[in-house]
């Protein structure tokens, strides 16, 4: 069995050899700042969840203020470092989380136990999970901190400092973190307040990097599903669509 | 399912596989110092030696092409949680891939209701490049077409061993199913291939 060869090596049609080669283009276009986009991602992401900690747990400093330049800082600085140094030095000293992200953020404050996530329609098994190949169960730490009930005011709040955010991004013309901004966004919040102004500015934001196509795609789902969204002329706007009242 | 939830219980961020039989016998202090100097680079080359892989995964597993990015992401967003359990790091991007798109699929339905089968083929990467001639965008649609009719678990093994030309032993070790296994559905996924393709090309005649 572990001899079997590959169709292309074998008698094959020229025509359905020609279907199977036709996916040897497949990967980005151009990797290295795909990559970048990946790194900037993650390091946005995990400051997103570094500084709610350090929100939360900071009474009477508003999430927003201290959210705001770190994931900026997080996405442009990944973003920048990582496509202006070139993937291929891979610098030892190069850090992910080239912003300066709380990455020792204090103690959770004592607070009631936070009752069980309820199962979302979306929601997978924890046996439909991944493998990964265990050498023996870490201590189970969260990594994030888990969106809570009991605290919406708060978590309006950080909807609202990602949002800004990106949106700050974007005027700053740095589309890269607008991009990475609101990715962390969709992560975080699935079903947000501020969901349709983070596809809008993903649309600005794909528009300003030059990919039209995704942004024409994402652009043409947000105004089939929001036909009346207030959104809608700024998305037909970036999109170079005539703008309908 | 978020992120959250997923990454919630999970070991904090792991260790370079190289320095880890280190960091096990460092002080807390030290191995506090040695995991933000060395998860970053693991993060680095992680996604530099996989981004491409994952990428091609995620379009050939059916990501509409306006999503592939997100799913790349995602899954790197997720391996950077368990960087200290992964073993396999193929296997385990794979297979986090495999999970990614599942979700992206239900969550594109939903959220763009798109349900037609003729919108979401026009969602799907068919479109031709600048590096791709018209024979070749056909090809590559004709491709798209017939692994989205593979069921999941076919679809997997044909992807791996035909496109990515990797070995049945590989494919068992990365995906964690027998040999055997792995040989019967690649037997009946190019079933499928032959049978279907030849279909799909009459029909363009």
């Amino acid at each position: 069995m572990s001899d079997m060869k590959p169709l292309l090596d074998s008698e094959l049609s020229e025509e359905l050899a020609s279907v199977l080669r036709s996916a040897e283009v497949d990967g980005p276009q151009e990797d290295g700042p795909a990559q970048a986009r990946t790194l900037a991602a993650v390091a946005a992401y995990r400051a997103a969840g570094s500084n709610a900690n350090a929100g939360r747990s900071s009474a009477g400093t508003p999430f927003a203020r201290s959210m705001l330049a770190p994931l900026v800082g997080a996405c442009v600085g990944a973003a920048v470092v990582f496509a202006s140094f070139g993937w291929s030095s891979s610098s030892p000293d190069a850090d992910v989380t080239a912003a300066p992200a709380p990455s020792a953020a204090p103690a959770p404050a004592p607070s009631p136990p936070a009752p069980p996530a309820p199962a979302s329609p979306e929601g997978v098994r924890i046996d439909e999970l991944p493998t990964a190949r265990v050498e023996e169960a870490a201590p189970k730490t969260a990594a994030l901190p888990p969106v809570r009930r009991g605290a919406p005011a708060m978590e309006l709040e950080d909807e609202l400092a990602m949002i800004d955010s990106a949106r700050a991004a974007l005027a700053a013309k740095h589309p890269e973190a607008t991009l990475a901004g609101v990715r962390a966004y969709h992560r975080r919040f699935r079903a947000g307040h501020y969901t349709e102004e983070a596809e809008v500015l993903e649309i600005q934001a794909l528009v300003a990097l030059g990919r039209r196509d995704e942004a024409r795609a994402k652009g043409e789902r947000f105004l089939a599903a929001h036909p009346d969204s207030a959104y809608k002329r700024r998305a037909q706007s970036a999109l170079g669509l005539e703008v309908t009242p | 399912m978020a992120i959250e939830q997923i990454l919630a219980g999970v070991s904090p961020l792991g260790l370079a596989d190289e320095a880890a039989p280190t960091a096990m016998t460092a002080k807390p202090a030290e191995r506090a110092t040695s995991e933000v100097q060395v998860r970053p680079r693991t993060l680095e080359r992680l996604v530099r030696d996989h981004h491409a892989f994952v990428w091609r995964s995620a379009q050939r597993l059916g990501v509409p092409a306006a999503d592939v990015e997100d799913v790349v992401q995602e899954v790197f967003i997720i391996a950077s949680s368990k960087l200290e359990t992964i073993r396999h790091e193929r296997g385990f991007l794979f297979q986090t891939c495999i999970y990614a798109v599942g979700h992206v699929r239900r969550r594109v339905q939903r959220r763009y209701e798109i349900i037609d089968d003729e919108r979401v083929q026009a969602a799907v990467d068919a479109r031709p490049t600048p590096e791709q001639d018209f024979e070749g965008a056909r090809a590559r649609a004709v491709l798209q077409t017939i692994l989205d009719t593979m069921p999941d678990e076919l679809r997997a093994v044909f992807v791996l061993f035909e496109l990515e030309r990797l070995t049945v032993p590989e494919i068992s070790e990365m995906i964690g199913v027998p040999e055997g296994t792995v040989a019967s559905r690649l037997r009946r996924a190019r079933g499928i291939f032959v049978s279907r393709g030849q279909r799909t090309l009459r029909g363009m005649r």
